[in-house]
């Protein structure tokens, strides 16, 4: 009893001294805010609820959130603005914070709506991480509050002494139970959630068949890898399943890292579990003129049985990888997101946008328009509330963006 | 000199069968009671060091390499057997209210589980840990378990399990607390001065796989019954596979209140209401 006394008295003295110290006001502004307005659209274009975090800048929240990367040894400030009415919090998945930084309401601060949260932290140690929000945690990680941290070592290798490689493949698995995210008020209890919907990077199903290899959170989750070159495929799950990866043998797959450090002999593996919170770095190098896949398999952690597969593409560059891309449609800036006014519409490369058009998700075209102002502004207000899709074009390039009126 | 010789050899022979042979020795009482967790009052068995019922299965600790001369005293109304991973084809029948004396054989250093086999003694709870030769001042240990009252009541009630549903735990402990009364542990909350370094001891005795998130720390493996590979490794989120016992070493390198729990999260709840189940603490002083 003596010890539970202690442990509450020093739980509420960490949690009084933490939270009037980090809910000043902070500059430079916010990088991240939190929302609960969001929309994830499913592979079959259902609109499922979601929770999550944004960059301030982009104005919009996406399940994931956004990728955060930094180098070892960063000191790091990561600032959100909980712009939502619940409380949240940042827990920094693996990166060993102190206390005042961990993200648990109950030992560390909660940011109120309306309030600025802060944690800051030393990046010490290379290797793949994740945040997620820590109130209610069995609820708000279903509902999509959560992301990937990657510390890059410099010198392009995994760490000191470690291999190196051509490039990074962030791929985050996650999962919800759509009933949850469709009303979280009444989803108590918890002990029952089962997950039914299965991601990639954010994306199921067919929707991981278009794009190149984004950030979790951003369009294109197809991988392509220069012949002779190697690829860290960056591996972690926030899911409530059993994620097993089944890796084709032309892959050459081989384990180095997990959890943020290097295992003590890296080994070669085909198949490889990875459990809720657990993350792993593979270096794969693909046979000349690979395509093919590989397997993202979901198991039932209560009754051990097999649910869902989702298959990410592995490509050789060669075949053609350029031409696929150029004719990729690049990503737009949309803000603010939802909108039920005016949104303003930029792209990302600096280019022009000469025309647009705005189709519903049901895929009939609602808005078209050409101007020569940029950045451009459209009135979306006369389209009924729902998801929509904006397609622009630079004369030369391809652009789209989704957001929700 | 070859009269010598084979003298010396002797007397390391002999030397050698002694270590073997030194027992250290224990007895456990295998007790019936009840286990209360929100609305729910579950029947359930336990080892214990004595023949008073408490609600965790006790720990048991032996050297390493040194068999156990182990009593077990059998105050159910059935039979159940002692067996024990790490030791092939190892397994005592224990009648009901029967005594029984063994002889543990001398085992590797790490975490072992024992357990009874039977399904009363399985879905009951009569599963605990045995520690050999972990020599740390500072140990910790865990007992996980999940369960799901209906199939306790079935076993319990009507003598087998009849309900063939689907298996939806309601409750996930470790040493039988749930949190926060994990916090009043002693042998699961981590409690440690700045710069020492503590063994955990896990054992999972539930029905599923498990992992376990450290906030603030990673752990290195230092045994394992299943997951041999990872002997070695250093990480802070750790599967603890249905059955599984593993020993981890953890360093104290920073002050605070930091919490363990279970990251498949439907298992930080308490009929299915969060925080609860899988989740307890390390707290650091300086």
């Amino acid at each position: 009893m003596r010890i539970c006394r202690t442990i509450l008295c020093a739980a509420v003295f960490f949690c009084a001294n933490t939270f009037t110290a980090q809910s000043q006001v902070y500059s430079p502004p916010p990088f991240l805010f939190t929302g609960m307005d969001g929309i994830l659209i499913s592979d079959d274009n259902m609109e499922i609820p979601i929770w999550g975090y944004g960059k301030t800048s982009d104005g919009f929240i996406t399940a994931p959130g956004p990728f955060l990367q930094y180098e070892t040894n960063d000191e790091v400030n990561l600032v959100f603005t909980n712009n939502s009415p619940e409380s949240h919090t940042i827990h920094l998945h693996g990166l060993d914070v102190d206390q005042a930084n961990d993200g648990v309401p109950t030992t560390s601060f909660i940011v109120v709506q309306d309030e600025i949260g802060a944690y800051s932290f030393t990046a010490s140690k290379p290797g793949t991480f994740l945040y997620h929000c820590h109130v209610t945690t069995t609820l708000h990680l279903t509902m999509g509050m959560y992301g990937m941290i990657l510390v890059r070592h410099p010198g392009g290798v995994l760490y000191e002494g470690g291999p190196s490689y051509y490039a990074d493949a962030p791929l985050l698995f996650s999962d919800l139970e759509i009933a949850t995210n469709l009303n979280p008020v009444q989803s108590y209890p918890f002990h029952d959630i089962r997950p039914d919907y299965f991601m990639v990077n954010g994306r199921s199903g067919s929707q991981l068949e278009t794009g190149s290899i984004g950030n979790p959170g951003e369009p294109g989750t197809i991988i392509s890898c220069p012949d002779g070159e190697s690829i860290a495929l960056r591996l972690g799950s926030m899911a409530y399943t059993l994620t097993k990866i089944i890796l084709p043998s032309e892959l050459e797959a081989m384990c180095y890292m997990s959890d943020g450090r290097p295992v003590p002999a890296p080994f070669s593996v085909d198949t490889l579990d990875i459990y809720p919170g657990e993350r792993f770095t593979l270096l794969i190098s693909p046979e000349s003129e690979y395509d093919g896949s590989v397997e993202v398999q979901s198991w039932d952690m209560v009754n051990r049985e097999y649910v869902h597969s989702n298959f990410v593409r592995i490509r050789d560059a060669s075949l053609n990888i350029e031409s696929l891309e150029s004719q990729q449609p690049l990503s737009l800036s949309i803000r603010p997101n939802p909108s039920n006014g005016f949104i303003t519409v930029d792209t990302y490369d600096g280019n022009s946008i000469e025309s647009w058009r705005v189709y519903h998700s049901s895929g009939k075209m609602v808005l078209e328009g050409e101007t020569y102002l940029q950045p451009i502004r459209i009135d979306v207000s006369s389209l009924d509330s729902g998801s929509y899709i904006l397609e622009s074009s630079d004369g030369k390039r391809q652009y789209q963006g989704r957001f929700i009126r | 000199m070859k009269n010598r010789i084979r003298l010396l050899t002797m007397l390391l022979l002999a030397s050698i069968s002694m270590n073997i042979h030194l027992s250290a020795q224990d007895t456990l009482w295998i007790n019936t009671g009840e286990w209360h967790q929100s609305m729910d009052t579950m029947s359930v068995l336990r080892y214990n060091a004595s023949a008073v019922f408490d609600t965790s299965n006790v720990a048991l600790i032996n050297p390493e390499e040194t068999a156990l001369l182990l009593t077990v005293i059998n105050n159910d109304s059935q039979a159940h057997t002692f067996a024990l991973d790490g030791l092939d084809n190892f397994g005592v029948e224990i009648l009901p209210a029967d005594t029984i004396t063994f002889e543990v054989p001398p085992m590797a250093a790490g975490t072992y589980r024992y357990f009874s086999n039977n399904q009363r003694g399985t879905y009951l709870g009569l599963s605990g840990i045995l520690k050999v030769g972990l020599n740390m001042p500072n140990q910790f240990h865990w007992n996980l378990s999940d369960c799901m009252p209906e199939r306790m009541d079935s076993v319990d009630v009507e003598g087998e399990l009849l309900d063939e549903e689907p298996y939806v735990p309601r409750y996930f402990s470790i040493n039988s607390y749930t949190y926060p009364n994990t916090t009043l542990d002693t042998n699961g909350l981590v409690a440690l001065n700045l710069g020492d370094s503590c063994t955990i001891s896990i054992v999972n005795s539930g029905f599923m796989d498990h992992v376990l998130h450290f906030h603030g720390f990673h752990v290195k493996y230092l045994t394992t019954t299943i997951q041999s590979s990872r002997i070695g490794w250093i990480k802070d989120t750790v599967p603890v596979l249905q059955g599984e016992a593993i020993t981890l070493l953890l360093v104290a390198n920073q002050v605070g209140i930091y919490p363990v729990h279970n990251h498949n999260l439907i298992a930080v709840t308490n009929s299915g209401f969060y925080p609860g189940g899988m989740l307890t603490l390390i707290n650091i002083t300086p």
